[in-house]
């Protein structure tokens, strides 16, 4: 028998629930944590930028965040934060964002972070991993992974 | 044939897995390990829909059983 699964899903990180601003200090003894921001840093290598732990709205003022970023091509930035159940949500000003880069980013992140939760857990049930990923477009790809006994 | 989980993320982050070769139900708790470990590491499941397939080899085997049955009455 076979089976063909689809998920929709959310990242939810239970530990952070109470932590409204860290400043630069996001790591802890959660794994889930550190998962986090290697996900920003990935995303960075493709965007430029850096890490940060604000954004600005579309009149200059600063808003804190838990982690956020500031890539190269919305410097204005991305930030995450968590609602009390531990559940991650994105925050940016979409003012002047016509392209829709904001929400590409955010699903950029979403994309990484599930991608590296996948490889881990298939490699924690002893399968061999193998990961392809094929363009779809510019910041954008489908990403394969295969998990073989 | 050996079993495998072939899986795509969508540039949304959306999820399909597919487990295929398993022996009779095996799928299914295999399934259910990915979505644990997957919790496990922050990814949690806001909706699924999952379809079952029965493989050529399991249906051949049912054809057998069922031509048997039919010789028996």
């Amino acid at each position: 028998m076979s089976e063909v699964a689809e998920y929709k899903t959310i990242i939810q990180i239970p530990s952070l629930a109470k932590r409204l601003n860290i400043a630069s200090n996001l790591l802890d003894a959660d794994p889930r944590s550190e998962l986090l921001k290697r996900t920003l840093e990935i995303v960075l290598e493709e965007h430029g930028g850096t890490l940060s732990w604000d954004i600005r709205d579309c009149d200059g003022k600063q808003i804190p965040c838990l982690i956020g970023m500031r890539p190269g091509d919305f410097s204005q930035g991305i930030g995450l934060n968590v609602d009390g159940s531990g559940k991650v949500f994105f925050v940016y000003d979409s003012h002047g964002d016509s392209q829709g880069l904001g929400r590409q980013i955010c699903e950029e992140i979403s994309q990484n972070y599930n991608t590296i939760a996948l490889r881990m857990a298939l490699s924690e049930m002893d399968y061999q991993v193998e990961i392809e990923e094929e363009r779809t477009g510019p910041y954008q790809k489908k990403v394969l992974l295969t998990g073989r006994i | 044939m050996a079993p495998s989980i072939r899986i795509i993320v969508d540039q949304r982050g959306n999820i399909i897995a597919d487990f295929h070769g398993f022996r009779g139900e095996d799928c299914l708790s295999a399934e259910r390990q990915l979505r644990d470990k997957l919790l496990k590491y922050g990814v949690q499941i806001s909706e699924r829909k999952a379809i079952l397939k029965e493989d050529n080899e399991s249906t051949e085997q049912r054809m057998k059983e069922r031509r048997s049955l039919w010789r028996k009455t």
